[in-house]
């Protein structure tokens, strides 16, 4: 079975580091970007089979315009995407995905930060695995 | 129109703008209308009734002429919604002098200086002393105290004819005139004072009350461009290191020896905690910030006690403490978000739990009031306790008494802190007793909904 390629997207390079040593060790391949445009770029060139996506990059929610633009993207459209975020209730920001499922155009959200195992599972889940 | 011209009519009339100013021209003509049939009728009433000797067909003709303008004023008004500010205030102006010019025709033709109907002079000083700033009111004052005593002078000189209505010589007596003169001047006067003080007054802590107000929304903006900041700026680095030292500790599980993991969950233990202390910080200062009410919801309390009781129960059976109930068995609403009391009561029971030795005993009580208006929640526990001179103390932030800290090393000592805060945002209030190595008690008064109280009395009564 091929290795499942998955990109992660957050311009928190140490982060992105903690997030593939965990998704690599868990046989997955990884590749990132360190932003929205260049993550869009190889969400349409390379086609991972899931992204992981942080909200708050650039600007408080390019994350969310990412997913948006994905969303509108026929051939990536499917892909699924687990939102990461940092900020919780503290700033009023709060997600509910079932209550917010037409809002947010993705499959999961979680707050960072996420156990290793937790992650992995995540994924897997996602993967339907 | 253009904005610049809004900003010179806010510069010169704060008080002033095109809305309030269109609605004093609506008004304006309204009084106008009252005022014409009003004249009209009361003429009528005196031609019909009386034997008054008035102009009556004179008097009428002036009431039709002013009843036409007054159309003509109605008619600019309902079509020229959009004129500009400055237009606006010309308007204002050309009423008042007509109408002051009209009135002075009025009491020519209705007996001169006999007929008080020259107090309604005053109303047009007070309405121009509202509407305008020093020095127009005394202008209009001194327009109206010329045209008046132009008019009764040209009478008693007989230039123009007098229509006598009392019969008597009042008109004709200079004394008298000058006495009514100058008390009528010291009265137009007086109100144009009386008038322009009280509204300069107005202007000014308007003016106050706008700066502040605007200062506000700014502070507010920076606190809520703060928790932006500090979310995402204090937690990024934190977050980085945490998931790094997690994810070294379990993807290395093999190469590492125990010595080394265990350094490495600590160091992930302790990232933990500082997020935490971070998180907890965050959520405070928001509390600060009175919930909205449209953020309220009703909650029954007695079901999320039960609830968080549930969740506590296995810390609390690790630890060997009994954990003795006694909560009302019918739902007691509160109005509030739910995440709120959620966190009061989580804070509360969890401490009690955390700071009562093993085989301790902690006991949790519910109640309402006689009266049904607030409903009272008490915890207590023979735990560690906290001395007297740390009471006043439980609930700064940051704070931890001495006995705390060492029976549990790590605490953010922000929960009774944000506890206190949020109780006192849902109205209630929060009190302690305790002694040191014997217990504490907790007692929580939170104010019941309102409305549910009366659902609940009228169902009462029905049956």
């Amino acid at each position: 079975m091929p290795k499942k390629k998955i990109l992660v997207v957050d311009d928190d390079i140490d982060l992105v580091e903690a997030m593939r040593l965990t998704l690599e060790n868990a046989g997955f391949e990884v590749i990132d970007a360190q932003d929205g445009d260049r993550g869009f770029e190889l969400m349409k060139s390379e086609k991972p089979d899931l992204l992981i996506l942080d909200i708050m990059m650039g600007t408080q929610d390019e994350g969310f315009h990412v997913a948006y633009r994905i969303k509108s993207e026929e051939d990536i459209s499917d892909i699924p995407i687990i939102m990461l975020t940092a900020v919780g209730q503290e700033t009023g920001f709060e997600f509910d995905k079932d209550k917010d499922e037409d809002f947010l155009p993705v499959n999961e959200f979680v707050e960072k930060p996420v156990d290793p195992e937790a992650l992995v599972e995540l994924v897997r889940k996602n993967l339907g695995q | 129109m253009n904005v610049g011209q809004v900003n010179e009519g806010k510069r010169f009339f704060p008080f002033l703008n095109r809305v309030i100013l269109h609605g004093r021209l609506d008004w304006s003509v309204r009084l106008r209308w009252i005022a014409v049939s009003g004249y009209f009728l009361a003429t009528i009433i005196l031609w019909w009734f009386t034997e008054f000797q008035l102009p009556y067909k004179q008097i009428w003709i002036i009431l039709a002429v002013l009843g036409a303008i007054n159309l003509i004023y109605y008619a600019i008004n309902a079509i020229y919604k959009n004129i500009s500010f400055v237009q606006e205030l010309v308007f204002l102006h050309v009423h008042i002098i007509t109408d002051i010019l009209f009135l002075t025709l009025l009491i020519h033709f209705s007996g001169g200086i006999e007929n008080p109907i020259y107090l309604f002079y005053i109303f047009h000083i007070v309405i121009s002393s509202i509407v305008f700033h020093r020095p127009t009111p005394f202008i209009i004052a001194t327009i109206t105290i010329v045209l008046f005593g132009a008019l009764v002078l040209l009478e008693f000189k007989t230039v123009i004819p007098h229509h006598c209505i009392f019969n008597q010589t009042l008109h004709g007596n200079l004394g008298a005139i000058i006495i009514f003169l100058l008390i009528f001047a010291v009265t137009v006067y007086f109100t144009a004072y009386i008038g322009t003080t009280f509204m300069h007054i107005y202007r000014e802590s308007k003016r106050l009350i706008d700066a502040k107000n605007t200062q506000l929304i700014k502070a507010d903006k920076q606190k809520t461009q703060f928790f932006h900041f500090a979310s995402h700026e204090l937690k990024a680095p934190i977050i980085a290191i945490k998931s790094t030292v997690d994810s070294v500790q379990e993807s290395y599980k093999n190469c590492l020896d125990d010595r080394a993991q265990a350094m490495m969950y600590r160091a992930g233990q302790r990232a933990g905690q500082m997020l935490n202390i971070i998180n907890e910080l965050l959520s405070l200062s928001r509390s600060r910030t009175k919930i909205l009410e449209n953020q309220q919801q009703k909650i029954d309390i007695i079901a999320l006690i039960r609830e968080i009781i549930r969740n506590e129960i296995p810390a609390a059976e690790a630890k060997k403490i009994r954990v003795e109930t006694e909560i009302n068995s019918t739902p007691i609403y509160v109005r509030g978000k739910f995440e709120d009391y959620e966190k009061i009561f989580v804070n509360l029971i969890n401490n009690a739990v955390r700071y009562t030795q093993d085989n301790g005993k902690v006991s949790i009580k519910t109640d309402v009031d006689v009266q049904n208006r607030f409903f009272v929640f008490q915890i207590v526990d023979n735990g560690i306790g906290i001395a007297e001179e740390d009471l006043e103390k439980i609930y700064n932030e940051f704070y931890r008494s001495e006995n705390a800290r060492k029976l549990i090393a790590f605490g953010t000592g922000l929960g009774l802190a944000l506890v206190k805060q949020l109780i006192e945002n849902c109205g209630g209030n929060i009190s302690v007793s305790s002694k040191l190595n014997e217990g504490t008690t907790f007692r929580v008064v939170l104010p019941i909904n309102d409305t549910e109280r009366t659902a609940n009395n009228e169902e009462r009564n029905s049956i």
